[in-house]
């Protein structure tokens, strides 16, 4: 993230430092609701530029106060970042000349096993460098090298120390969880640990060109139980690359002419030397500087894709303030009168016997009750009209009581419809028909009761009745509940009261 | 189509037509909704919206109640005028001097008229009677596309089919079952893809709505998953020290930490609640089964071993080993001595500032008090109860959840690794003066993702009950 900006790469990194802002301040405003709602420009701003929920929190990120100082934490955590990798490659690279410098000296100060210094100065980045190979090839939640991760370890070190500043907690806590976040995270650390190598060997190269330069040396092998020719292979192998390249290298002769103890004076050092040289370069200097280029490249990309995980829970409100999934609600016409339901209070007692005359029984707008129709007790006292709905129903129901001016009418209806003005304007006809005498049996309380839920609901739902049968002009003396979902023998007697002189 | 599609959300009063808007809305606080007939006296508009661009407009309006007589009247005006069915109507909904008692069903009528597709709902509880039949003929003559909606589907299923036969009737064949009490996923988009085959210009509206709905919906599973996690990190790894011995100091801090962890579910279901877009009114909990344990740092203790351990070896592999293996290689200074001496160092400070105070506080007879795994278990299981009910629950729902203690099986098997680590890991939790982790949030995405399965299984659960 730290590497050459591009023309091209200057929009991704805007994007990289945007969601690393909007990161920060996720973290700075979780458990802090105020900060939260204290954003309404930034909120504006981002609704209006347009574009995905994400690029709309990076915009209210950019629009908030706390972008000033977050920003500024940011980059003083990035250079102290910078600072500290500058650092790790100067040492990394006087480490790898101290390294050549040590290979390079030996007892007599002259001769110098050339196998043994190769093996120095290659021999532990080659092994680290297929570990992290063979690494990479094993899933695993690897780390990227040990070296990246203990610079960025050794940075958080450095850096947490400062206490007291939220902005630079949350923008550190926002930068640790992007570098520690999967694969990406994954191939800055590596580019971090190839580059460190790099620097460290060609430290080390510079120090052999200059050791060379300057000092007179002998190379030389020797062996106690190995033979001429497993040196000889082993000079071809590590001599192929560089003599396609056209360095010369010790042939045959040359490497049996090295061999300690012998006739020395007749090697040609120049062409040991060109091979140390080139062995540091070709499978040194060079193979990690293409790893540095491959592992920054992947960082790169993957940050560029890396977009900011919206299912965090602290993103899910700002998440909505941006992108509203309902933008607008708003009362488009009405009037401005109240509802106007009109409820009442039902009193418990019992309802007044039948004038004289003939007993009528209609079920407006119900099922049959689970104790049959007509309802137990009823069906030697009363004249059964049936249960009906609708206006030929209804006017069936009339043109029969207004034939004969009825002792009573009992009209059942179910708690468990709403009472509508459909209904006070059925019971309203009914009861103008019956001259008055209308008694309202309400059934069906406890399907009710289940019906509404709560107490209270219940209880609104019984004054409401009561207030539909008051707006049909019936008297509350005139309103029951009886339910007849009850065992028949339960109900018998409370309606055969109603019915009966 | 260019401007915004129109819904009318119609039915007959109190069946649910505001619950559906809430529902559809996540707006808890849409509109009125009351027992009461006749609560809404208005058209009210929800624009709902896709990445914040408007994309659908639904209208509630007041609902219909005397549905004969209404047809009746408009009848008689037809028969009066001489026109035909739509004239009437377009007459009957703009000319106050014509609503004859029926204004609200005129306003509604007004916005029918203006809308692309109609939503019908129905109490699909209530047996089909005469005054829906003359809502239907009605509906029918306004030439308006019509899906009806089959509200309170879950609760007794009694009148469906006779609704649906009826429906057919009418010409009415596509019908969505949809409860705004209790939400389903399925429902919802069931809803979406048969509207969006009724008018022309709404399928690329509705397919971008449906898709914003999924992607929402697996954001709250996730989201609500990690809430979930955070808690129980945070309480897993909450502590109270006390001197040894001292009984009376001992049960004041078990009392503080169970204040604080109550104190700390209570965060955590506001925060989930939020997250759902539902309020305080919506939960009531059972209180909060307690136990705590008791916790002493033991030195040997193989956790408390293997933690030194863990950081032994890391310290190793970040530097110290391959110092090592370069000195042997080489000898003196060499770019390994350097990272192995200045990572091993560090580790070692980071170690013994980790671990240290524990350590000192153990010499020094320190004994903590911690939350044991029956009071995890509990909060665990509670919260993704809670969460698989918010998930099905409509914002239409006025009865609250009921907070019930329940067992959560073989999830708190699967997190009890993370979760014992959490023990040991002081700085984890929030509840004591917790510092700068990655660990932490590394732990909880661990423990989020078996929470979260758990939480869709426990949602297909209730949902085929
Ligand atoms: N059983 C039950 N009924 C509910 C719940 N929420 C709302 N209702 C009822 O659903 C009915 C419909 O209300 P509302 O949406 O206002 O109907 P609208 O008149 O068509 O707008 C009312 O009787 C409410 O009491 C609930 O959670 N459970
Ligand atoms: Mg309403």
């Amino acid at each position: 993230m730290w590497n050459t900006a591009t023309v091209g790469g200057k929009a991704r990194k805007g994007v990289a430092l945007g969601r690393l802002l909007a990161e920060a301040t996720r973290v700075l405003e979780t458990g802090d609701p105020v900060a939260a709602n204290a954003d309404g420009p930034a909120i504006t701003a981002a609704q209006r530029s347009g574009g995905s929920t994400e690029d709309r929190i990076v915009k209210r990120a950019h629009g908030l106060p706390s972008a000033t100082p977050l920003l500024r934490e940011i980059n003083s955590l990035r250079a102290i970042l910078r600072g500290l990798i500058v650092l790790l490659i100067v040492v990394a690279g006087l480490a790898g000349a101290a390294t050549a410098r040590t290979a390079l000296t030996t007892d007599d100060g002259t001769t110098v096993n050339f196998f043994w210094a190769i093996a120095s100065l290659l021999g532990l980045h080659a092994a680290s460098f297929l570990v992290w190979i063979v690494l990479l090839l094993v899933p695993s939640k690897s780390s990227g090298g040990t070296l990246g991760r203990t610079a960025i370890w050794l940075w958080r070190v450095a850096v947490e120390r400062v206490r007291g500043n939220r902005h630079r907690l949350a923008a550190l806590q926002a930068m640790l969880g992007r570098f520690s976040s999967g694969s990406a995270g994954r191939w800055l650390a590596g580019s971090l640990t190839h580059g460190l190598w790099a620097a460290y060997l060609f430290g080390a190269l510079l120090m052999v060109i200059a050791l060379l330069s300057a000092q007179s040396y002998v190379f030389i092998w020797e062996t106690t139980i190995l033979d001429i020719g497993t040196y000889t292979r082993l000079t071809q192998l590590l001599g192929a690359l560089p003599s396609a390249l056209g360095v010369s290298t010790p042939d045959a002769a040359a490497v049996a002419a090295a061999q300690w103890p012998g006739n020395l004076a007749t090697t040609d050092q120049t062409v040991w030397s060109s091979l140390l040289v080139a062995a540091l370069l070709l499978y040194g200097v060079l193979p990690r500087l293409a790893a540095v280029v491959v592992t920054a490249l992947l960082a790169r990309h993957r940050y560029g894709k890396a977009r900011l995980d919206l299912s965090e829970p602290s993103y899910a409100e700002p998440a909505l303030r941006v992108s509203p999934t309902v933008t607008a609600t708003e009362v488009v016409a009405g009037d401005d009168e109240p509802p106007s339901w009109s409820t009442a209070q039902l009193e418990q007692q019992t309802v007044a016997p039948p004038e004289p005359g003939p007993v009528y029984l209609f079920g407006w707008e119900i099922d049959a009750p689970r104790s049959g129709w007509p309802p137990p007790g009823t069906a030697h006292h009363t004249q059964d009209l049936g249960r009906g709905d609708g206006h030929a129903d209804l006017q069936r129901a009339i043109d029969v009581i207004r034939a004969t001016k009825p002792g009573r009418l009992l009209v059942v209806t179910d708690l468990r419809q709403t009472p509508d003005r459909g209904v006070t304007a059925a019971l309203r006809s009914l009861r103008e028909a019956a001259h008055g005498r209308l008694v309202l049996l309400l059934t069906g309380e406890d399907a009710m009761r289940q019906r509404m839920g709560t107490d209270a609901a219940a209880r609104t739902r019984l004054a409401d009745w009561a207030g539909a049968g008051l707006a049909a002009e019936i008297d509350t003396n005139n309103m029951t509940v009886i339910d007849l979902d009850a065992p028949p023998e339960e109900t018998a007697a409370a309606v055969t009261s109603l019915v009966t002189r | 189509m260019s401007r915004v599609p129109a819904v009318a959300v119609i039915g007959h009063t109190n069946v649910g037509k505001t619950s559906l808007m809430r529902t559809l809305t996540r707006e808890r606080s849409f509109g009125e909704i009351s027992a009461h007939p006749a609560t809404t006296r208005h058209v009210e508009l929800a624009e709902l919206a896709v990445a914040g661009r408007p994309i659908l407009h639904l209208f509630d309006t007041p609902g219909f109640e005397d549905s004969s007589g209404l047809l009746a009247h408009i009848e008689r005006l037809r028969a009066q005028r001489g026109e035909d069915w739509l004239e009437s109507l377009r007459a009957f909904a703009s000319e106050a001097k014509l609503h004859a008692g029926f204004s609200q069903e005129a306003m509604a009528l007004r916005q029918i008229l203006q809308s692309d597709v109609l939503l019908y709902v129905v109490d699909a509880r209530d047996a089909v009677r005469a005054k829906h039949r003359d809502e239907l003929e009605l509906l029918g003559r306004t030439a308006r596309p019509v899906l009806p909606v089959l509200n309170f589907i879950t609760h007794d299923t009694g009148h469906e089919s006779e609704w649906r036969e009826q429906l057919a009737r009418v010409n009415m064949h596509a019908v969505v079952p949809f409860d705004t009490v209790v939400y389903r996923e399925n429902d919802e988009i069931t809803l979406y893809t048969k509207m969006a085959t009724l008018a022309d210009g709404l399928n690329a509206p509705l397919s971008q709505l449906i898709e914003q709905l999924r992607t929402a919906r697996a954001a709250l599973r996730r989201s609500s998953a990690t809430l979930i996690a955070e808690l129980l990190i945070d309480v897993a790894a909450a502590r109270r020290a006390y001197p040894v011995k001292d009984e009376d100091q001992k049960a004041s801090e078990a009392a503080r930490l169970q204040d604080m962890v109550r104190t700390r579910e209570r965060q955590a279901v506001d925060a989930l609640l939020k997250l759902h877009r539902f309020a305080d009114q919506d939960y009531a909990p059972a209180e909060l089964p307690f136990a705590h344990g008791e916790w002493q740092q033991d030195l040997f203790d193989p956790e408390v071993l293997e933690q030194f351990g863990f950081n032994a070896t890391r310290a190793l592999a970040t530097g110290a080993a391959a110092g090592l293996v370069i000195d042997l290689v080489a000898g003196g200074l060499t770019l390994g001595a350097a990272a192995a001496t200045g990572a091993g160092i560090g580790f070692a400070i980071d170690s013994i500032r980790r671990y240290g105070k524990q350590v000192v506080a153990t010499i020094q007879g320190q004994a903590e008090v911690t939350v044991d795994d029956a009071t995890l278990h509990s909060l665990l299981a509670r919260e993704v109860v809670l969460t698989a009910a918010l998930l099905g629950r409509g914002h239409a729902a006025q009865r609250p959840i009921v907070g019930e203690v329940t067992e959560s099986g073989d999830l708190f098997q699967r997190l009890a690794p993370t979760l014992r680590k959490a023990r040991r890991q002081k700085d984890w939790s929030t509840l004591n003066d917790a510092r700068l982790t990655t660990s932490r949030a590394a732990a909880i995405r661990t423990i989020a993702t078996p929470i979260e399965t758990a939480i869709s299984d426990e949602r297909k659960n209730t949902e085929e009950v």
